[in-house]
């Protein structure tokens, strides 16, 4: 998964964005072993000190934890990772929501033609098959 | 640091004076192997090998001594004041090593030089007969030293002595010269060279003031007195104080232009 | 202050004709890249040989850990300058040896380990090189240094895009951790993401300094972007 940084935000802002979306989808499994901070730095091609405070900020939010001989891992805490799924979730339903919203559909039309698309997708895909 | 330093030094020079040699020492060979032929009388076109391998050798040995003189020149200005200099002046040496490095090595390519020079006039022009001159002035000579003592030796190696530092004063007058020159904004050597013809004009003046105080003070005159009254042992040790004094002389100036160059580099450097 | 390597008091350079800094406080924090940034003929690149110790301030001085430059300060000090400096007869091998022998911190085998990724035969002699090939070799001798401040002129001036990327990955991952690095540019969209602090410098004064996060979060804008704005002629 290919790091996406824009310019106008705080680097480290969106390098912990990043870091849980990787963790949430799988990237990096519950109780897996992250590569070290200047490889995810040259990866990410970013300053390593600004990677260490991301990864920092994530260990204090108990999604990382640090064993001080063998490095940083994931938290074997699946519940944890759900939770924070879940969340993520809610927000980009949120932004979808305020951006229909934008266009002058209320929560009620959305869901209608939600419905919709997803009913013609359906109809769709046994054509297909 | 300095020896390392002159490691590189030779290595970036040796690749210009060492096929120069080679070259010299070659033809030093074949103009022998064609008198060996006696191909220098031969009538026509058989000459021509010869005559042409002489001019060879001429310009080869004027070669030489021009490029001793632009290294001199060129390592000091392409590798400290060039953009080389961006290396040279952030290694962690001081900057008199630099200094040392560049004189010592040039100083050596300068005697290198002189002995393949006379080497390879031995070469081509050496027979029984010159052979046999040669042995006979250095027992004469021999003879000369064991008969007058140490001072025959000590001038000797006065002489020696006196064309190093003369050399080496010489030297150092060049990197005084490029190190003011390099202020210059636009024309540095030409900088380069008006400061050195300067340096010679500034020594020829303090010279000349020594001579006329001496004439003033009738020192001539003392010491045409004092050399009529000196047996021959005398005579040399005069001699030997004489040359003495006039290496101290020269060697004032020699530390004189070491001690400016050395305070322009580590106080006054400006790389552009 | 000892959490600052390099420290500059009342630093003023004047040449024939024009300031090129005139009375500059600044002090450069332990551990962090740093950009220079400013236009062309702003005093990046002065400020930059005053630190290296090629040129001799006017007046104030700038010291590096506390010291005025010299040898001890150019042992733990690795520079790369915006041109060509090395001698175009020496294979890379003869330069590696040469940097060797005379930098006790320098690693041989990181230099021969960057060479072969970045596909570079050490045989090869400069003579016989691109620019920006060149360019890489001097990068690779820089970074095999295991310095306290690399000091980086324009690192990714003279190179393609492609290899922008390659370079300033090569920068990231070779300096010494708790190195300082100073990195001057004019090419600030490359190099802003690997950035913790940056200084603006223009016409031989400090403009601003900040973190690259501050800038982002107060201006929500990118440093770029505010570099602009802050230049506009």
């Amino acid at each position: 998964m290919p790091w996406d940084l824009k310019s106008d935000r705080p680097i480290y802002a969106q390098l912990i964005e990043q870091i849980q979306l990787m963790i949430v989808s799988g990237v990096y499994p519950a109780g897996g072993k992250l590569p070290s901070v200047r490889d995810m730095a040259a990866e990410a091609a970013v300053n390593p000190n600004t990677m260490q405070r991301a990864l920092s900020q994530l260990e204090t939010e108990g999604l990382l934890f640090s064993q001080r001989t063998s490095g940083r891992y994931v938290t074997e805490d699946v519940e944890k990772i759900m939770q924070i799924k879940n969340s993520l979730a809610l927000e980009v339903i949120h932004e979808f929501l305020s951006k229909m919203n934008q266009l002058g559909y209320d929560t009620q039309q959305t869901y209608s033609l939600l419905n919709h698309m997803l009913k013609e997708d359906e109809e769709l895909g046994e054509q297909h098959c | 640091m300095l020896g390392k330093l002159l490691k590189y030094e030779i290595r970036a020079t040796r690749r210009i004076f060492l096929p120069l040699y080679g070259l010299i020492v070659v033809c030093a060979l074949l103009i022998r192997t064609f008198t060996a032929l006696n191909l220098q009388h031969a009538n026509g076109m058989a000459s021509v090998p010869f005559i042409i391998t002489m001019i060879i050798y001429c310009l080869l040995i004027a070669a030489t001594f021009v490029m001793t003189l632009i290294v001199t020149i060129q390592r000091f200005n392409k590798n400290l004041l060039g953009d080389e200099g961006y290396l040279s002046f952030t290694l962690p040496v001081k900057v008199h090593s630099q200094i040392d490095s560049k004189m010592i090595v040039s100083l050596l390519w300068t005697v290198v030089s002189l002995i393949i020079a006379v080497g390879s006039v031995l070469i081509l022009a050496s027979n029984d007969v010159t052979w046999e001159q040669m042995s006979k002035f250095w027992s004469d000579l021999g003879q000369f030293f064991t008969e007058y003592g140490g001072w025959g030796t000590a001038i000797f190696l006065e002489a020696i002595v006196a064309m190093l530092v003369g050399s080496l004063t010489f030297i150092v007058q060049i990197y005084a010269s490029v190190s003011v020159g390099n202020f210059s904004s636009k024309h540095k050597l030409l900088a380069a060279f008006g400061t050195f013809i300067g340096f010679m004009v500034v020594e020829e003046i303090i010279s000349s003031l020594l001579f006329t105080a001496g004439q003033n003070a009738q020192f001539t005159q003392w010491f045409g007195w004092y050399w009529s009254g000196l047996d021959l042992t005398g005579k040399f040790q005069t001699v030997s104080a004489s040359l003495g004094l006039s290496i101290l002389y020269e060697a004032v100036f020699g530390v004189a232009f070491y001690f400016f160059t050395n305070w322009l580099l580590s106080r006054k450097l400006n790389l552009e | 202050m000892e959490n600052s390597i390099v420290e500059c008091r009342n630093l003023t350079k004047v040449f024939p004709g024009c300031v090129a800094l005139s009375s500059v406080n600044l002090s450069i924090p332990k551990g962090q890249i740093v950009g220079l940034l400013g236009p062309n003929g702003s005093g990046k690149s002065t400020m930059i040989k005053l630190i290296n110790g090629l040129l001799t301030p006017t007046s104030g001085e700038v010291t590096i850990k506390g010291m005025k430059p010299g040898v001890e300060t150019k042992k733990i000090v690795s520079y790369l300058p915006e041109r060509t400096y090395l001698n175009d007869w020496m294979s890379v091998q003869n330069l590696i040896d040469y940097f060797g022998d005379f930098y006790a911190n320098f690693r041989k085998e990181k230099a021969y380990d960057m060479l072969q990724r970045l596909h570079i035969n050490p045989n090869d002699r400069l003579k016989t090189m691109s620019k920006g090939t060149k360019e890489k070799v001097q990068l690779i001798l820089v970074m095999s240094r295991e310095a306290e401040l690399y000091v980086l002129d324009e690192p990714i001036g003279g190179v393609d895009p492609a290899a922008r990327d390659y370079i300033l990955d090569t920068i990231i991952s070779n300096y010494t951790e708790n190195a300082t690095l100073l990195i001057s540019t004019h090419l600030i969209t490359d190099v802003e993401k690997i950035l913790d602090g940056v200084i603006f410098i223009n016409k031989g004064n400090i403009v601003l300094t900040s973190t690259v996060d501050a800038i982002r979060e107060k201006e929500n804008k990118s440093v770029d972007t505010l570099f602009r704005e802050v230049f506009k002629c």
